[in-house]
């Protein structure tokens, strides 16, 4: 294990590959900062551009992207309450009112320290699951993945922030999405309306059009710059001895919590950050600091979200099944660079599997040393306004669908696609499961088309094999917990809709 | 509270996103209808497709009743004005790029895309536009043609 670690260090250490790493890492960090551009965007933006790279460069510059994303989401939510990524949500709660009272840039370190030594945790647990996960990935058969798969499809829409009856049914629509064009079995055409979706949907437009033309269109002209004074003080940056020590267990808890979440199928970075919060809030002897500038609720999430973000890789890279639509689109990376992700990977490329491996290693090391010293361009990028930014987006989506096929339809195509996140979103659904249907739908009718071929139509096989049969039970915990927590929540919104009608009206 | 009254929202508006969920359901249905299904050990190309399009029938009533049930304060960007400055031109922006790249070439097209998007922002002025798209465009082919070296050309075909 240390000597293929080694060797992918040695990967990422030319100086080429190295470039990839840190302009990944960089751009991710930029895009953290942005509000209102995430990390699919920019993913999406750069998929065609992969595509002139060799894989290994790819799948570095695109990890690099997400996770620096994660360092630098804390940015805009500590010194301007506005999460940079869906994850830094909760760092506004504590790193907010840390800097209003003088110790923003106290804030700032504290969560580049955590997040890094969360990330580190994560890439360790990585190092350390990557072979015995490859080895048990082998055993997987037809009913495992299927099992797999249909797992990541319920996790993503159980564990949502939304309804879950619109979660799963997006991802129902992207894997109906997914079947356009030939069947892989019999070559028969499906859903082909016209001869220019005979090859399928492309990837690249559909994210590009639901996560970045939407976006757009939702936020172009939007006109009040409400711009906030940022103050930003040196004063006693450093933690004393006393607040390092209060961080240790929040870290080393929180960085378990994300690693865990990371990991499992359909759930990300955002739900860990969450859970982290909850779960420090919870068994802290002093609850009532939460929300007022709390260390261990700082650190705690960062920490957690940065595990995750790198502990996401296991199932993606050992089983070529993503866990969420940001892994969904290194998949396709993957996939256009024409390599088949899945247990084979680690056996078949390895330079690969341990040269991006490697690479959460030094991304977190020059994420760590850009971080506070660069603070003060961090800081002027949170000005550019929107409107500056929108039309180069444009730009960057135009060109980007068009030299991926050299398609006009497929810019079209990546139009309609804007028009209906818009619409979508609109109506409360989100975009992110129609792009995990997407990429786990081919894999889900394939594999399920091969067990009940393989085992006549026997849907038994499913629960006497024992790792599709834990598959299964983890499947069937995670719905009654829903349930259970879900009937909890309306019981209690309920009772206090009660109270409000009684009492007067607030 | 700020929940406004269930009344305010006409049933149809209720219904409306289950509603087009049942809809695409059925179509999807009704085209995968005449790929042979097969049976569940030899699958044919239409088994699967059938199988989620009800499923997503299925999640577009489940969809219209909840929505029927919930409170209202789901539906409060649904209330909210259409972005449709932003709509129409953006729209318009990148049906201009898929006009002019092929016989104008990625420059022109990159511009007039830039400056046509540019116009969702109310508060724009035309010499802005002009300024701003050009330094968008030189940014676009120092991108795409130096850096990326991207096969295509920059004037005419």
């Amino acid at each position: 294990m240390t000597d293929q670690f080694m060797m992918g260090l040695s990967v990422v250490l030319q100086p080429n590959v190295l470039m990839y790493a840190f302009f990944g890492v960089f751009l991710g960090q930029v895009i953290g900062v942005l509000p209102g551009v995430g990390a699919i965007t920019a993913i999406s933006l750069l998929l065609p551009v992969t595509f002139y790279l060799d894989p290994t460069s790819s799948v570095i510059l695109l990890a690099g992207i997400y996770y620096g994303s994660q360092y630098g989401g804390a940015i805009a939510s500590i010194l301007l309450n506005l999460p940079g990524t869906p994850s830094s949500v909760v760092t506004c709660l504590e790193g907010y009112p840390l800097a209003q009272s003088g110790r923003a840039g106290f804030a700032l370190l504290v969560t580049a320290l955590s997040s890094f030594v969360g990330s580190m945790i994560g890439v360790a647990t990585v190092v350390l699951a990557a072979i015995p996960m490859a080895a048990l990935a082998l055993k997987f058969g037809a009913p495992e993945y299927t099992m797999l798969v249909a797992l990541g499809l319920v996790a993503a829409s159980l564990i949502s922030s939304g309804s879950h009856l619109r979660a799963f049914s997006m991802a129902l629509v992207g894997i109906a999405l997914g079947m356009i064009g030939a069947d892989p079995n019999t070559g028969q055409y499906r859903f082909v309306a016209t001869d220019a979706l005979a090859d399928g949907i492309s990837l690249v437009s559909l994210a590009m059009g639901l996560f970045g033309i939407s976006e757009i269109i939702r936020n172009a002209g939007n006109t009040d710059t409400h711009r906030k004074k940022i103050n930003l003080s040196y004063k006693d940056i450093f933690p004393n001895k006393a607040e390092l020590r209060s961080m240790i267990t929040p870290v080393g808890r929180g960085a378990s919590i994300g690693a865990f979440f990371g990991a499992l199928p359909g759930t990300g970075a955002a739900i860990a950050s969450f859970m982290a919060y909850a779960v420090e809030r919870r068994f802290s002897r002093t609850p009532e600091k939460f929300g007022k500038g709390h260390l261990p609720g700082l650190c705690a999430p960062e920490a957690s979200n940065n595990a995750a973000a790198q502990t996401s890789f296991i199932p993606t890279l050992t089983l070529g099944v993503p866990g969420d639509a940001v892994m969904a689109l290194i998949i396709g990376a993957l996939i256009l660079n024409g390599i088949v992700p899945g247990p084979r990977l680690i056996v078949d490329q390895p330079t690969l599997f341990w040269g991006v491996i490697a690479s959460f290693f030094v991304g977190n090391i020059i994420l760590l040393i850009i971080n506070i010293p660069l603070i003060g361009l961090w800081i002027r990028l949170l000005s550019i306004p929107y409107n500056k930014l929108y039309p180069a987006i444009i730009l960057l989506i135009c060109v980007g669908v068009y030299s991926h096929r050299n398609s006009v339809t497929d810019v079209v195509l990546t139009l309609v696609f804007g028009l209906v996140g818009y619409v979508m979103k609109r109506f409360q659904f989100e975009p992110a499961p129609v792009l995990l249907g997407f990429v786990l739908g081919p894999m889900l009718e394939e594999n399920f088309r091969r067990t009940m071929l393989l085992y006549g139509g026997d849907f038994s096989v499913f629960v006497t094999r024992p790792i599709s049969a834990i598959l299964v039970g983890c499947g069937v915990a995670l719905l009654v917990f829903t349930l259970i927590s879900s009937f909890k929540s309306y019981r209690k919104a309920s009772k206090v809709d009660e109270e409000n009608d009684e009492g007067a009206s607030i | 509270m700020h929940q406004t009254d269930k009344s305010d929202l006409p049933t149809w508006r209720r219904i409306i996103s289950g509603l087009i969920l049942a809809i695409v359901g059925t179509t999807m249905l009704a085209t995968s209808w005449s790929y042979s299904a097969g049976s569940l050990t030899q699958m044919g190309p239409g088994f699967m497709p059938q199988v989620i399009a009800i499923a997503i029938i299925a999640m577009g009533l489940g969809i219209i009743v909840s929505d029927l049930r919930d409170p209202v304060s789901r539906f409060d960007e649904r209330s909210q004005p259409l972005h449709w400055r932003s709509l129409v031109f953006i729209c318009c922006a990148v049906l201009v790029f898929v006009l002019l790249i092929e016989p104008a070439g990625l420059v022109p097209a990159m511009f007039c895309a830039v400056a046509v998007s540019m116009l969702a922002n109310p508060n724009i002025s035309f010499v802005g536009v002009v300024v701003y798209s050009a330094a968008v465009s030189l940014f676009g082919w120092f991108l795409f043609l130096v850096a990326l070296g991207l096969p295509l050309s920059a004037f005419g075909r």
